[in-house]
């Protein structure tokens, strides 16, 4: 059983040792970690070998790069140059991003992201930092960028990790909700993280009228079809006065979603869908979404795979409910 | 793997066009094609992007990712 959760003076000694780390928890643990090769982001919830699906408030989340990479470097990036995260990175590896959610670059990056240079040669992985669900609103989510252990509440964090010549990076999604065939066909006019109007089947219709009307589940996400690739996006709230749909990631103008169909048991349903011989210890890293974690009821309940439960997955793209992995080929 | 020794073709291959003009419904299967393919139909679709421009960035990404591309070039140029 490979361990996952690491005191705060494990991990120093890692860091310490010139271990290349992903360190995920709570902002009092990542506060006290020396500087060096590692970038981190909040975040309390995990899927762990040891407990199963915990809110962890003691101990951080190690992803360890430090066998794959050749060579490393770290940057925080803000809305003015996030553009300029994965042209900065190695000719060959992959680049990891953290970002802490509700910022002007979690929007910017959402909406502008495919736009940007070089995005798509090298896989872009990472997670959006978020809190506890009971602090929301109180406590803000935090990354950290341990060349010089700092924290950063409005910047991105990203390191860039190059791969051995011959190695190639190769990013992966597991997606347990596919598009009800029986859904009707919905896209919006323009692109964001809310929309108001949308053509349902050609009609032109408030989308919170069409969810009332129609009962739809909103725990349920809308999916897009990418060339069979199921890409969601989920409805955090509704304003019944304005009627403006709010997402977690963004709708995009010219894009067909349909609602995904109703689920079983997500435990079983995610377990029957890992491919076969994907196990813990050939991905690199991976990460999955809190609503699985809280919607999937997984608290103290185990899945095959381990991870952060975030609050955004990125796998090039900003995914919500998502379970995202990359390995090395 | 026996799928790196798969020949991408050229950038003036008809499939190329075909692909970004989205005559066929393809599925693809590594991700990062999909997504990508994806949202390059839409931008040609849209006058966003120029069709040749398109078409030399998804023959870019299968060089990139050959070792791992071959069962979705099967599927592009059957």
């Amino acid at each position: 059983m490979a361990k996952t959760l690491f005191s705060v003076r494990e991990v120093s000694e890692m860091i310490q040792s010139g271990k290349i780390l992903v360190v995920t928890g709570e902002e009092k643990l990542l506060q006290q970690l020396p500087k060096g090769k590692w970038i981190g982001g909040t975040i309390p919830y995990f899927m762990t070998e040891e407990k199963g699906g915990v809110c962890e408030k003691d101990l951080l989340f190690v992803n360890d790069f430090t066998k794959y990479a050749k060579n490393v470097n770290t940057a925080t990036y803000n809305e003015a140059n996030l553009k300029n995260l994965a042209k900065d990175g190695f000719e060959n590896g992959f680049n990891f991003i953290i970002i802490p959610a509700t910022q002007p670059v979690h929007m910017k990056f959402a909406i502008e992201g495919s736009n940007f240079e070089k995005l798509y040669l090298n896989p872009l992985v990472g997670f959006v930092a978020g809190v506890d669900l009971n602090e929301i609103g109180k406590v803000t989510p935090k990354v950290f960028n341990g060349a010089d252990a700092s924290m950063h509440e409005q910047e991105a964090v990203v390191m860039h990790v190059e791969l051995e010549k011959g190695k190639t990076g190769k990013l992966s999604i597991i997606n347990i909700f596919n598009q009800d065939e029986d859904s009707s066909s919905i896209t919006f006019p323009v692109s964001g993280f809310s929309a108001k109007e949308c053509m349902v089947n050609g009609q032109s219709l408030l989308l919170a009228d069409y969810i009332a009307i129609n009962e739809i589940d909103t725990k349920l996400p809308l999916v897009a079809d990418y060339m069979g690739a199921q890409i969601n996006i989920c409805i955090e709230s509704i304003d019944p006065e304005t009627k403006y749909v709010n997402f977690l990631a963004p709708v995009f103008e010219g894009t067909v979603y349909k609602h995904a169909e109703s689920l079983g048991n997500y435990k079983q349903t995610f377990n029957d869908s890992i491919p076969k011989h994907l196990t813990n210890e050939s991905i690199v890293y991976s990460c999955n979404c809190i609503l699985n974690y809280v919607h999937g009821g997984l608290e103290g309940e185990k899945i095959a795979l381990n991870g952060s439960m975030t609050f955004g997955e990125i796998a090039y793209k900003l995914l919500n409910q998502t379970f995202v992995y990359l390995t090395i080929e | 793997m026996s799928e790196s020794k798969l020949e991408i073709p050229a950038k003036n291959h008809i499939g190329w066009k075909k692909l970004i003009q989205g005559e066929n419904k393809i599925l693809l299967e590594n991700f990062v094609l999909q997504v990508r393919v994806a949202e390059l139909i839409q931008e040609v679709k849209a006058g966003k992007t120029k069709e040749e421009d398109a078409i030399e960035e998804i023959h870019d990404l299968f060089m990139k990712f050959a070792n791992t591309a071959g069962e979705d070039l099967k599927k592009i140029f059957k």
